[in-house]
């Protein structure tokens, strides 16, 4: 047999049924890993015995007949995700140590299905962030140079699972944070529809936007894991209200007019003329090209689209997202739990310094920015001028769903940065977002597969973006593409 | 409608915020209790706490409490209305933003209709939106820090807004008891002031009549009625003095003190502060149909002004002791057993405003709790009315039974030895008896001497050792004598 | 940091020229296809007393009471 950190989640579920391995063995195997591997900063919370505890009991199901593809995987969950039986921090100062008396309906969901939870994963503050530098916890490097950043904000998810250090991770999404780092570290990720997935639990960022999503190095294992992520949650008023679904089956199913040699046969794909900008790095606008041409040996069609206000995309998301943000965090006052300034001299001293020295540079920056565009004389120009431009946005993605079936092109503009390159021009970090961006915006799903090499062999990743609740066409689009190639399967040097 | 007198040349405006605590079992956005008196943050939740994560999900009886309450004052229900965030920071306020309605409330516009000074006063509501409560800060039990307790976080409450119609601390006092009886009458709130169920906030400014409106101060948390009066007049003189004094208003919150009775401006409140109200995006619009507003409808009590008219019609009452009956459901349930039963609704009517009202405000009892059951009011009453019970007996007979309200009521008149004679033939033996013992009082009488038939009348009372009623007596001889 | 604001503020000026008269503002991304309204609790307790784990790492908490700074009114 392989060695076990080989096994993606498919593959360790089966040898899990065979009796081959036991979810005991994996998992100190993995943990065994993750300790070895320490300088790449993933992991901001382990505890051996919990995990050997959640191990044991999958163990134990297993033989009293039970059967599952996740029953003994295990898996970490990003720190933007609270569990009871380890600290949630969130990547943030403000919450070191904190012990939530809950568990995020997504892990709740995960370990119902049976994965083991190895710890949680070091992400961007408040997952605010594209490069896991924001992280008050230190940076995570990407496991393909390890000068270079993961991505962000779940860049110890996409990191953790491009090291082989676990088939899968969870991670959340608001305007790019599954994607992209998926995209830098030669993984996949998907972000579903808004809604799909309960956010309960989730710390949160900007409600209107974030999504928790699996990253997993085949799109097979990312249906797996999203099948289990998934599903109404009545505690989350945002939780669509769908029957649950088996992506996983259902991305297997034959699709019409398909053959074996022609799988995307039928599927119109659509290229927004403003995702491939002048500005688009040659390296990455080479790979992702590579990987369209593929789809079109693979029987799709490309098609040009246009989705006009890609570039507006940016100043709206960092009107609304911000905005949000800033309210979302006014709770963390050190009254009730988190970090509290040891000395103050009254109460207004007691909020600044506790929320002073609990957040970091860019949560505070854009706490103030939150704060200018709610504010009254400004609502109208920026924060309800953004979410009208939003629903134009959305709009515009219906336009273009007319003609096609998915929308493709890069994930980012470049390969992976390096490491404190972009520290002191956060808002560059903000131009890099612009093709995740809009998909966010709309609440429409997105997914980055691994595609191609660029610059010093880093992982080039693809988005693809279906319509509302086609999550499905993506896995399915994402699967005949790893059939017929092999970039999924590209293991960094060493790991 | 009669103008309210100027104060020292000035008129009062006055405008009320009230935040009626609604009685749902659970909170507005979390399932934890709403309960009164559990011990400190026992029945906060983690929704309550604002823990890293948690998220709201709204109470449909909060909704129901104020689709009634939109009904009873013949507001628009609103088809979609918007949750928004108050973003402010206070150590009882968990998440640093209050879940709220702003642009778009549930309830907007409506009227409530309340007698006052001999009349009915109409005062305009602007709107009603729901909102959840905040905690309870404590001062004084720790020294140099508060204790916050969050059990009455998210407590759901309606906040009523009038406009500025009031022009008199008497007129929003008023006011303000009438809305209390409504919404304790609609069963949307306990009506409970001492628990804090029942807040008024006043928004007091004055002006020179015809000058536009001057700048308000907010005296907030008003718990009583009685202070609610005293509040506005303190600040309304306060306000003058200022004023004479040439200085100008300046928009601010205040706090009544009720030892001093003085108004007071909050310290650290910034007096305009900026909410950076919007949408919270964790909850969509809230959607109203047609459907659900028929069906509150149709489930509504009478409501306290058509019972009141239904009173006039069906008992023949008068306005003013139609609107007195029509105090509160229950006061208007009772009346109406011992209306119906006795078959006697003026006397009802009568007995209930006056004996059974002046006891239960001597013992501080309301009618709910009151041990004289409707019935056995309803038994004396019939007998007043067949004549068993002259006016003064009864008056006995209702002490007797005030004190042991469960005796039967017959045996009591009998063990009372108060039961009248009336048109027995007990009496009319008697009234022959006296007649032919007084031929000179019947000569008289018959001469066209009317106090004759006192006399008889006096004799007749006598012999009957007071039992007969006059009026009776006097009606029999006359017949007698005819 | 003012720089940095600056620089932003300067790619939300784009924003600013857009003309979205008439447009009515996305405030959840679902509503884009469909009617989203507020779903309802019924009106139950069901949330029982969790206070130990809730105040577990509490900065200052005194018999189940939060403790801050006195607060001045």
């Amino acid at each position: 047999m392989k060695p076990l950190h080989e096994l993606g989640v498919r593959e360790l579920a089966n040898a899990l049924a065979a009796r081959q391995t036991s979810s005991v063995e994996v998992t100190e195997h993995l943990l065994a890993r993750l300790q070895a591997q320490a300088s790449l900063g993933v992991l901001l919370a382990s505890d051996k015995e919990v995990s050997l505890a959640h191990a044991r009991a999958a163990d134990a199901r297993r033989a009293r007949g039970e059967t599952g593809p996740l029953l003994g995987v295990p898996l970490a969950h990003k720190d933007i995700f609270v569990t009871r039986e380890m600290p949630s921090t969130a990547g943030s100062r403000m919450l070191e140590g904190y012990a939530s008396p809950f568990d995020a309906t997504v892990v709740a969901n995960l370990a119902k299905a049976g994965a083991v939870m190895l710890g949680k994963l070091n992400c961007d503050e408040f997952a605010m962030g594209s490069s896991n530098q924001n992280s008050a916890y230190g940076p995570v490097r990407n496991p393909w140079d390890p000068t270079r950043v993961p991505g962000g904000s779940s860049g110890g998810s996409a990191a953790a699972v491009a090291a082989r250090l676990m088939p899968a991770a969870t991670g959340s999404d608001t305007g790019g944070s599954i994607r992209q780092p998926a995209s830098f570290t030669g993984v996949n990720g998907i972000k579903p529809t808004y809604g799909v997935c309960s956010r309960y639990g989730m710390v949160a960022f900007a409600s209107s936007l974030d999504q928790a999503g699996p990253l997993a190095r085949s799109a097979q294992d990312c249906a797996l894991l999203l099948s289990a992520m998934s599903g109404f949650d009545e505690r989350d008023s945002t939780s669509a209200q769908r029957a649950p679904q088996d992506f996983h089956a259902a991305m297997l199913a034959a699709r019409d007019g398909a053959s074996a040699a022609q799988p995307l046969r039928g599927l119109r794909v659509g290229l927004p003329r403003e995702f491939f900008p002048a500005a688009l790095a040659a390296d990455v606008a080479g790979a992702v090209r590579a990987a369209l041409h593929d789809f079109e040996r693979l029987g799709a069609t490309l098609l040009d689209v246009s989705l006009p206000r890609t570039e507006l995309s940016i100043p709206v998301y960092y009107i609304i997202a911000p905005a949000e943000a800033s309210s979302n965090l006014s709770r963390y006052d050190g009254v009730r739990y988190g970090h509290r300034a040891a000395k103050h001299e009254d109460l207004q001293d007691m909020y600044r310094k506790s929320r002073s020295e609990g957040f970091g540079a860019e949560v505070k920056r854009r706490i103030m920015i939150g704060t200018y565009v709610l504010s009254h004389g400004y609502y109208d120009a920026y924060y309800l001028q953004a979410q009208k431009l939003r629903r134009m946005i959305a709009d515009d993605f219906q336009a273009c769903f007319q003609v096609c079936d998915v929308i493709a092109g890069p994930v980012a503009p470049t390969v992976a940065w390096k490491l404190g390159a972009q520290g002191e021009d956060p808002v560059a970090d903000y131009l890099a977002d612009i093709f995740t961006l809009p998909a966010s915006l709309a609440g429409l799903p997105g997914m980055s597969i691994p595609a191609g090499a660029g610059e010093g062999g880093m992982p080039v990743g693809l988005q693809l973006v279906a319509n509302y609740f086609q999550e499905v066409r993506l896995l399915h689009v994402a699967h005949a593409f790893q059939q017929a190639t092999d970039w999924h399967a590209r293991v960094p040097p060493g790991y | 409608m009669g103008r309210t007198p100027l104060i020292r040349g000035h008129e009062v405006v006055i405008g009320i915020e009230t935040h009626v605590q609604l009685a749902t079992r659970s909170k507005i956005f979390s399932g934890a209790s709403t309960a009164f008196g559990a011990e400190p943050n026992r029945q906060a939740c983690a929704v309550d706490l604002a823990l890293p994560g948690t998220l709201p999900v709204l109470n449909r009886a909060a909704v129901e409490c104020a689709i009634r309450f939109g009904l009873a004052v013949n507001a628009n229900v609103a088809p979609l209305s918007i949750f928004a965030r108050k973003n402010y920071f206070y150590p009882d306020l968990p998440k640093g933003y209050q879940i709220s309605q702003y642009e778009t409330p549930v309830v907007q516009g409506g009227a409530l209709q309340f007698a006052w000074q001999d009349g009915l006063r109409t005062v305009q509501l602007t709107r009603a939106h729901l909102e959840e409560d905040a905690g309870k800060s404590l001062h004084e039990s720790f020294a140099g820090q508060t204790a916050i307790d969050l059990n009455r976080a998210g407590t759901p409450l309606l906040e009523i807004v009038t406009e500025p119609d009031m022009r008199s601390s008497s007129e929003a006092a008023a006011y303000a008891r009438a809305l209390h009886s409504l919404v304790v009458w609609l069963g949307i709130c306990d009506g409970n002031m001492q628990e804090g169920s029942f807040r008024c906030d006043a928004n007091v400014s004055v002006r020179r009549p015809g000058a536009p409106y001057g700048t308000r101060r907010e005296i907030k948390n008003l718990n009583s009625f009685k202070f609610l009066q005293q509040a506005i007049d303190f600040e309304v003189e306060w306000q003058i003095d200022l004023i004479e004094d040439g200085g100008h208003i300046q928009q601010a919150t205040v706090l009544f003190n009720a030892v001093t009775g003085e108004t007071r401006s909050m310290r650290s409140k910034e007096d305009a502060h900026d909410y950076r109200y919007f949408p919270d995006p964790d909850l969509p619009p809230l959607s109203i149909g047609p459907e659900w507003i028929a069906r509150v409808r149709a489930g509504m009590p009478e409501l306290p002004h058509a019972m009141s008219e239904r009173f006039q019609q069906k008992y023949g009452l008068s306005a003013d002791i139609a609107a007195a009956l029509t105090q509160s459901k229950a006061f208007a349930a009772y009346f109406e057993v011992a209306a119906q039963t006795s078959a006697q609704p003026k006397l009802a009517a009568n007995w209930l405003m006056g004996e059974v009202s002046r006891r239960l405000n001597q013992q501080d009892m309301d009618i709910e709790s009151c041990s004289l059951s409707a019935t056995q009011l309803a038994s004396m009453l019939a007998r007043i009315a067949d004549g068993s019970l002259s006016n003064n007996a009864a008056r006995q007979v209702f002490d007797a039974l005030w004190a042991e309200p469960n005796r039967e009521v017959d045996s009591l008149i009998d063990s009372m030895g108060l039961r009248q004679v009336d048109s027995t033939d007990e009496l009319v033996r008697i009234v022959d008896v006296v007649l032919a013992d007084n031929e000179k009082s019947i000569a008289e009488f018959r001469a066209g001497k009317d106090k004759a038939l006192n006399a008889l009348v006096g004799q007749v009372m006598k012999a009957s050792r007071g039992k007969a009623d006059p009026a009776r007596i006097s009606e029999l001889l006359r017949a007698r004598l005819a | 940091m003012l720089t940095q604001l600056n620089a932003f503020f300067s790619i939300v000026e784009r924003m600013s020229a857009v003309d979205t008269s008439g447009v009515e503002p996305l405030y959840t991304p679902l509503s884009a296809i469909q009617e989203t309204s507020l779903r309802l609790r019924e009106d139950a307790v069901s949330e029982v007393d969790n206070r130990e784990a809730n105040q577990r790492g509490a900065p200052a908490v005194i018999d189940g009471l939060y403790l801050v700074p006195k607060v001045i009114e």
